[in-house]
């Protein structure tokens, strides 16, 4: 009976989350990074009572179906940056294609380096945007959505890991070059940094999170069908 | 009541989302969705929609953002890949070149500004 019923796979999913979140705030570490621990407690839970990953589904795809209307409530998001997109358009613009295409052909061509497989790399396209938007991107690519998942919390907190370098190697960078870089390549979690290094890096690095979503699901196809 | 009201107008505009995606899909591909987030953000631009009339739902959505991509994560554990250590290292080199590429361009752009 409880192996049909969504009641483990929600419970599990919220239990291990709130851990996630008190292994955070003890550690205030970068590496902890709530969603990574509940990937790691509920998997392990799982394989030690031999629980079939369709059981935990039932329960799971209930709270993935709130991803949808979460990617609409986005744009609530984007309309609070309006003043942000209109004062820094062009360099929002220009700056984000860049690092959209400097994504994808390093993927593509490391990934073909590596003699890995369409469907992996396709995996790797959309991992430098906010998650619901890369999920949906994955899917509609042919890529396995749960690999961009991950791919995606370690392009954050590596990006996280490394704003604070950038700067270090290259003192020229102005704030609004930073902002825009960190929110590019590594959306919220790097975000979470550039808020740290000041108001106007916070200010755009967030403001990039959703204009490098929408660009990236708009420009990426294309370039798959181009070099394909 | 107030929350799925404003729940109700999110699914809303997804809806639409998934209409117009259908409309567009000859010409491109875009998830409804991703389309359903730039209606609202144009309606409530037009002011067509109110920021009150969905602000908390939308807030509490994404303020726990987090905890809905879980699910998802989870579907690794059915397609166990041996080359997961070469996805990362592949991942890792391509964020630092696209945050470095994209710094330099807009530094390149917005010469002279601080």
């Amino acid at each position: 009976m409880l192996m049909n019923s969504p009641v483990l796979g929600m419970l599990l999913t919220i239990v291990s989350f709130q851990i996630g979140l008190m292994i955070k705030k003890k550690t205030q570490s970068d590496l902890a990074n709530p969603l990574l621990i509940a990937m790691i407690l509920i998997i392990s839970f799982l394989l030690i009572t031999h629980t079939p990953y369709n059981t935990y589904k039932i329960g799971g795809d209930m709270i993935h179906f709130f991803l949808s209307p979460l990617t609409v409530a986005l744009g609530l998001m984007l309309y609070r940056q309006r003043h942000v997109i209109e004062k820094y358009f062009f360099s929002l613009i220009i700056g984000i294609c860049s690092g959209i295409f400097a994504s994808f052909f390093t993927l593509k061509i490391l990934g073909d380096w590596f003699q890995l497989p369409q469907e992996l790399i396709h995996s790797l396209y959309p991992k430098s945007i906010t998650t619901p938007m890369a999920i949906s991107l994955s899917e509609m690519i042919g890529g396995y959505p749960s690999i961009t998942v991950i791919m995606v919390i370690i392009t954050g907190i590596t990006g996280a890991f490394f704003a604070p370098f950038m700067l270090k190697f290259f003192p020229f960078l102005n704030s609004i070059a930073c902002g825009i870089g960190i929110g590019t390549s590594s959306h919220a979690i790097g975000t979470s940094k550039a808020l740290e290094m000041g108001e106007t890096e916070g200010a755009l690095s967030g403001t990039a999170i959703g204009l490098c979503g929408i660009l990236t699901v708009i420009i990426v196809p294309f370039l798959i069908k181009l070099f394909q | 009541m107030v929350y799925l009201f404003q729940f109700a107008i999110l699914l809303l505009f997804w809806l639409l989302g998934e209409g117009l995606s259908l409309l567009l899909d000859s010409v491109i591909l875009i998830p409804g969705p991703i389309l359903g987030m730039l209606l609202l953000f144009f309606a409530l631009s037009l002011g067509i929609v109110k920021e009150k009339q969905i602000q908390e739902t939308s807030d509490f959505l994404l303020n726990n953002i987090a905890f809905f991509f879980i699910p998802a994560s989870i579907g690794v554990m059915s397609i166990f890949t041996s080359q997961l250590i070469v996805l990362i290292i592949i991942g890792i080199i391509a964020t630092i070149i696209t945050m470095m590429t994209t710094m330099f361009v807009t530094q390149f752009l917005t010469k002279g500004e601080r």
